[in-house]
């Protein structure tokens, strides 16, 4: 039964990820006073680019080929493992180590690609992209850590179980890494104050350089797997750090009360991150570093009040 | 009293977890607001403690407390950073992170060195608000402007009277009465400060006054 659970878990979420995409976009609009496009929107816009034909340039190797496939591959191997509305002890790839490194894999490929191309808008964005990767990683990995060391447990589908049984009044550092946690989500998935996910301006984008050369179904894929990331993120900051309403049996009933809950949740944390794309402004490039050293020391702080 | 530790342990770190964002904020409105939410925490610790003790006296000081730092003190600080157009001159010394640093290496030392001499309270809130007067201190120590270090001021009052209600020690109507004073008296200090400040050198900003104003015309 858990390994039909694991399966299904695998295929929701490349279904739902870009309707979170859509949903963001519309409280985007709707908070600049639009009505904006619709949340099935990026649905149809993965359907059209994958009708497409493609335009590759000759000077490019394989790395240019792959990088879509196994950066899309990087996000279902995490896909599986992420609690969405049930914890279970079967996530061979939920340990939070993994979860890091199969994000920096992805991330590297990425890079990779970006420079593969030869041209300049590539190289500045994978240079830009590996900084700010190289910088979130430590407050994504304390972050997780902190969680880890309050749940005693290192696999993200056990951890909510653990940390839901512990009293509100002791989880201040659980808070302050869920802090910590929401600045690399905004980093790691080239979110605002980081990075603009909606423009091509040569002086501001960063993930857009990368993807720059590609079209067709492998911008497709990139597309996707930017999506499913986002959806993977969200789910362990709502399922991790507010870990409450999780399924405690795999019953149709329990697990339709926990979808429910999971949707409210994951709504808010969208509301958020649409919430702070239209009240602040892009950082400037050098200013990101105090951001993502923040989220570093709160998680240090968080981990010091378990530990002493 | 056994069954309010765990919400006295919740606020206790509403209001580190304020001090935290105190020392991150970058506006002087936000710090405000955030001292006001600091207040908000606290006053509920004080009914709390007041219905489970039954004293009339804590009542009266947490209505007290609700009237002088979440109503009277925000609203006047409000009115100062409009009148002298304040909002972004809470800069600091020390930036972002190495200030975080200095709060994470403060909160190290609280629970290294202060935690045990808390330890026969039996409460672990003890070290939290220890960490936050600390943390309030250094936010005083590190901003430029004037306004924030009277915030900081404020600030640090709350986690003073919270200490020792977690510790368990029972507080005093008068005891109340007289830190109510205090701030009304820091404020009103405060906003005479403020003024000659801005009249003379047409700023609030304690590290970049214009020296060459210093003497009366």
């Amino acid at each position: 039964m858990e390994t039909v659970f694991y399966t299904l878990q695998w295929i929701a979420v490349p279904l739902l990820s870009p309707g979170v995409l859509g949903l963001i976009r519309k409280i985007k609009a709707y908070m600049q006073g639009r009505r904006g496009a619709s949340i099935v929107q990026p649905y149809r816009d993965l359907a059209k680019l994958f009708k497409k034909d493609e335009v590759v340039s000759p000077d490019n190797s394989w790395i240019f080929s792959a990088a879509p496939y196994i950066v899309f591959g990087t996000t279902l191997a995490l896909a599986g493992s992420v609690p969405l509305v049930a914890a279970f002890p079967f996530a061979p790839t939920g340990d939070i180590l993994i979860f890091v490194y199969l994000l920096a894999a992805g991330t590297f490929f990425l890079a990779l690609a970006g420079m593969d191309t030869g041209g300049g808008f590539g190289g500045f964005g994978s240079s830009r992209e590996m900084m700010i990767a190289a910088l979130s990683e430590g407050g994504l990995i304390l972050a997780l850590v902190a969680a880890s060391f309050l749940a005693g447990a290192n696999n993200l589908a056990i951890m909510p179980d653990a940390l839901s049984a512990i009293p509100l009044s002791e989880l201040l550092p659980l808070f302050l890494a869920a802090g910590a946690f929401f600045i690399s989500l905004l980093s790691e998935n080239a979110r605002y104050p980081v990075d603009n996910p909606a423009t091509h301006l040569e002086l501001t984008m960063v993930h857009e350089a990368m993807i720059l050369e590609y079209s067709g179904p492998k911008l497709a894929l990139m597309e996707w797997a930017a999506s499913n990331k986002l959806l993977i993120f969200i789910a362990v900051f709502v399922n991790i750090f507010f870990p409450w309403g999780l399924a405690s049996s795999l019953a149709p009933a329990a697990l339709s009360l926990a979808l429910g809950i999971f949707l409210l949740k994951a709504c808010a944390a969208a509301f958020a991150i649409a919430f702070i794309e239209s009240t602040m402004a892009k950082f400037r490039i050098f200013r990101v570093p105090d951001l993502l050293f923040t989220s570093f020391v709160l998680s240090a702080i968080a981990i010091l009040l378990i530990v002493l | 009293m056994i069954f309010i530790l765990p919400w006295l342990a919740i606020f206790a770190a509403s209001i580190f977890a304020l001090t935290l964002l105190m020392n991150l904020a970058r506006k002087n409105t936000t710090l405000v607001t955030l001292y006001l939410l600091q207040s908000l925490a606290l006053t509920f610790a004080l009914l709390l403690l007041s219905f489970s003790t039954g004293s009339g006296g804590l009542l009266f000081a947490a209505l007290l407390t609700l009237v002088v730092k979440v109503v009277m003190a925000p609203t006047f600080l409000f009115h100062l950073i409009r009148k002298y157009s304040g909002h972004f001159s809470a800069t600091s010394y020390l930036n972002t992170p190495l200030s975080l640093l200095a709060l994470a290496a403060i909160t190290a030392f609280t629970y290294a060195f202060v935690s045990p001499a808390f330890a026969h309270y039996g409460s672990s809130s003890a070290s939290v608000l220890f960490a936050s007067i600390l943390g309030t201190i250094f936010l005083m120590i590190n901003r430029r402007g004037a306004l924030a270090e009277v915030i900081g001021v404020l600030s640090l009052e709350n986690a003073v009277v919270f200490l020792p209600a977690v510790l368990g020690v029972e507080h005093s109507f008068a005891l109340e009465f007289a830190i109510a004073f205090d701030i009304a008296v820091w404020i009103a200090i405060a906003a005479g400060f403020l003024t000659m400040m801005y009249r003379q050198f047409g700023m609030i900003d304690g590290a970049t006054l214009k020296m060459t104003h210093l003497t009366e015309d």
